[in-house]
């Protein structure tokens, strides 16, 4: 099944318009309730039959409906603005730190990295829910503030297979769009589910301490009970609209992971577990009423009519649509035994390395063509990669690895990233930091800087994604003087590198998400010329870094907006002193706000550009990586396969 | 419609509104107080790599320093009971006696670490022993993300007490016993700043 990323994105764009039209269809219906709720009760106080028509209760049930639901809504998305990581804390999730000694949670931690350094987006911060059950959810705006929880049944119960191959499903999530429209529905829902909570609240308080007069008490006693029920056809609303964003989502991200994993066995078990466990896959926390559709399987009971507004397909018909010849038996299930290989997974042959890396023959390629796949491959897993992944792992020498686990460690390994190999640059650096920063992160950064700096280059942004859940967990006291500390490294030469700007695009993207919220940027523009400009600037300096002469950059210049127009080009390559850094980072900022539809054309011309010397340079590769981050369409690492005898670049 | 029941309907709204922030105010408790127990799961780990590098590094010594008994022993003792309250906190991060305890114990056991490293400064061969180089290196990287782990879990738990204390979220804190969490303080007594040098 072949899903295209930014098709799924605009999908899950006109879910959101969806889910608004459902959510004002929701709140008429139960204004209308109210009203009659309202009318019945003024019935009820002034004994005679009064006329159905009163508008004056309309004024008092509209405006109270929308200001409540609509209040609690808003009250709620704004609660989770920090992202993912408060929608985990909310839901009662322990993070794992990095540098956990438990086997079921490192196994876990590695499923997850391999996972992450595949589909070429910042490794989440992982967390553990204390559930019995077998459930897991993906949450966050965008895939660089995402998290991923799992349910400690599911580390018990599960293999290293299914494990992954529910992770992939949560990374589906993520990559598709799903999470962003998932914590909005959670504020809605949370909304809806206002009215009930609200009148169980009233039921409760005026029983104890009602103004006197019995009259007004029992009224409002009734008026409690009346929006209790009201706001249980609220959940009911809730819950419908759950099950029609969320179901056909539940399937496509299914199918995902066998196709991110090429494994039907691992997700297909995971869900023949579910149905085996006497558990399922409830989960008993109050909060994740407003939540339920995060989750990797249903967290209510699904029994006769609940059926019908359960968030997730029927169990059997999920295992049904990969494993046809599933045959309704649950299997038992057992906690399993984790040993090295459990933990670590099966190493395949070693992959070969990702294009940039030196060594690599240069052979023609089909450039546009092979363009076209690199959008096709934005948002998408391949196996392959998962086991390029663990050659990166392996690569990446122990003393970093572990460094990456731990914050303390992971600042000082960014330091080191930053420090220069030029002896009197580094003076200066060093004398900055030894001003600013505390003699222990300094020693520390001394002690990574060699190990750091014969690392071959394509491994830097990798080592960054896996150092990023540990700075993470930095306090934002910490990350501010973090963040100022590396913005003096960098300009400690009075000049900003190209990797120096890359690394600050990926950590600002990336920790500014939880440390300081913003208002997520919204993707508006919609029509390719109004970019076609800023779209020159990136590519002109993309062309320039591939090669210093005029006529070849012009070349690839020219590639890429052909690339970006899908037919001419009117834009004309400017000198190589007029591409600056500060226009490129802004030109990018207003390409990020295009549609899906645009996003992928820009994908395709940054590819374009890159490949029309049929070379990929690691500083071109890393580039092509920022600008597909800050594009939010997350790119696989680009690597070279045997094929027919002959080396042929592609991403896989 | 008699004006009784508008004054109720807008008391009623007024009254939704307020059970809201209630909500608000209570949830947003239970993050902050999630946030600060998190925080102290990243130096569980350190403290207990710790504890697991203590009697390794009495053994290292035990050959060279065994005229210091007393000290040994009360090293190996100190570092028993810090696991003991390390264990209590880690079961409930919340619990003030406990991190009161672990307090102790942790000033403890420093003061007697500094003692041991002090002392061995008497013992050349101990100085130049590579084991032994190796460990202390280990303990001092460890302590250094103890270090940087704790000002995590200070900053979190202060953050939380800060929007414990404000009036009036203080009175839902109460009513619903959000205790005021105890800070991890820092047991100066062992730690000298380690040396660096830039050569």
């Amino acid at each position: 099944m072949a899903t295209d990323f930014f098709q799924q994105q605009e999908t899950a764009r006109r879910k959101t318009f969806l889910l608004v039209v459902y959510f004002i269809l929701a709140i008429l219906i139960l204004i209308a309730l109210v009203y009659g709720l309202l009318l019945a009760l003024s019935i009820y106080s002034e004994g005679e039959p009064v006329s159905w028509w009163q508008p004056e209760l309309l004024l008092v049930a509209a405006p109270g409906v929308g200001l409540v639901v609509g209040g609690a809504s808003v009250f709620k998305v704004a609660q989770l603005a920090s992202g993912g990581q408060a929608v985990a804390l909310m839901l009662g999730g322990q993070e794992i730190p990095g540098t956990t000694t438990d086997a079921r949670q490192k196994r876990l931690l590695n499923i997850v990295e391999e996972m992450a350094l595949a589909a070429g987006v910042p490794v989440p911060p992982v967390y553990v829910l204390e559930e019995p059950s077998i459930n897991a959810f993906a949450a966050g705006y965008a895939p660089g503030d995402a998290v991923i929880a799992v349910s400690q049944g599911s580390l018990d119960y599960l293999t290293r297979d299914e494990l992954q191959g529910v992770v992939a499903h949560e990374f589906s999530h993520i990559l598709n769009g799903d999470m962003r429209l998932n914590i909005r529905l959670i504020g809605l829902i949370f909304g809806l589910m206002a009215l009930s909570i609200a009148g169980r609240i009233l039921m409760r308080t005026s029983g104890v301490s009602a103004p006197r007069g019995n009259d007004s008490r029992g009224g409002l006693v009734m008026l409690g009970m009346g929006l209790f029920v009201l706001g249980l056809a609220g959940t009911f609303f809730g819950r419908l609209i759950m099950a029609a964003v969320s179901r056909q989502r539940e399937y496509l991200a299914d199918a995902s992971a066998v196709q991110f994993t090429r494994n039907p066995d691992g997700i297909v078990g995971a869900l023949k577990k579910i149905g085996g466990l006497a558990e399922g896959s409830r989960i008993d926390i109050p909060q994740a009423a407003e939540a339920g559709h995060i989750f990797f399987a249903n967290v209510f009971a699904t029994a006769g009519l609940a059926g019908l507004l359960a968030t997730h397909p029927p169990l059997i018909e999920r295992i049904r649509r990969l494993d046809p010849q599933f045959d309704g038996q649950f299997p038992e299930v057992r906690k399993v035994g984790v040993d090295r290989t459990g933990i670590e997974g099966r190493r395949s042959n070693r992959v070969p390395p990702f294009a940039g890396m030196p060594g690599l023959p240069q052979v023609p390629v089909p450039v546009l063509g092979f363009a076209d796949r690199a959008a096709c491959q934005v948002g998408h897993v391949d196996p392959e990669v998962i086991s390029y992944a663990q050659t990166l792992q392996d690569d990446i020498p122990d003393g970093l690895r572990v460094a990456a686990e731990d914050p303390f460690s992971a600042q000082a390994l960014v330091y080191a990233l930053l420090l220069d190999p030029r002896a009197d640059l580094r003076g200066v650096q060093l004398a900055q930091l030894e001003a600013s920063a505390e003699p222990p992160v300094l020693a520390e950064a001394l002690r990574l800087v060699d190990i750091v700096q014969a690392l071959p280059d394509a491994y830097r942004l990798p080592l960054l994604d896996l150092a990023m859940p540990a700075l993470r967990q930095m306090s934002p006291r910490q990350h501010r003087a973090f963040r100022d500390k590396v913005e003096e490294l960098m300009i400690a030469d009075q000049r900003l590198s190209l990797f120096e700007y890359i690394l600050r695009c990926v950590l600002h993207r990336h920790l500014d998400a939880q440390y300081m919220p913003q208002r997520q940027t919204r993707s508006m523009i919609s029509s390719p010329q109004k970019l076609a400009q800023p779209m020159a600037t990136v590519l002109a300096l993309l062309a320039w870094e591939g090669q210093p002469e005029f006529d070849s950059a012009d070349r690839a210049f020219d590639m890429g907006m052909r690339g970006y127009t899908g037919g001419g080009n009117i834009h004309r390559l400017p000198p190589r002193e007029e591409c600056s850094l500060a226009e490129f980072d802004s030109a990018l900022q207003t390409l990020r706000q295009s549609v899906p539809a645009i996003k992928q054309r820009i994908v395709v011309a940054v590819a374009a550009c890159i490949l029309a010397n049929d070379h990929v340079t690691v500083r071109e590769a890393e580039l092509l990586r920022a600008i597909c981050d800050t594009l939010d369409s997350p790119l696989p690492p680009l690597f070279a396969t045997e094929t027919e005898g002959s080396l042929i670049r592609k991403p896989i | 419609m008699s004006p009784v029941v508008i004054t109720l309907l807008v008391l009623l709204v007024i009254g939704l509104l307020f059970a809201l922030w209630l909500m608000g105010v209570y949830n947003g408790l239970v993050v902050g107080k999630k946030r600060f127990e998190n925080a102290f799961a990243q130096i569980d780990v350190q403290l207990k790599r710790r504890y697991e590098l203590i009697p390794n590094l009495v053994e290292a010594v035990k050959g060279y320093m065994s005229h210091e008994r007393e000290t040994l022993d009360a090293v190996i003792k100190a570092r028993n009971s810090a696991m003991m309250a390390e264990q209590k906190v880690a079961a409930s991060p919340s619990d003030p006696t406990a991190m009161k305890e672990l307090n102790q114990a942790e000033a403890q056991l420093g003061g007697v670490l500094g003692r041991l490293f002090a002392l061995s400064e008497a013992y050349p061969d101990l100085k130049a022993n590579q084991n032994m180089l190796a460990l202390q290196e280990e303990l001092t990287s460890t302590e250094n993300k103890v270090t940087f782990a704790r000002q995590a879990f200070n900053d979190a738990a202060t953050a939380y007490n800060i929007r414990r204390e404000v009036f009036p979220a203080v009175m839902v804190a109460n009513v619903f016993g959000f205790m005021e969490a105890s800070l991890l303080e820092t047991a100066e007594a062992e730690r000298a700043p380690p040396k660096v040098s830039f050569q």
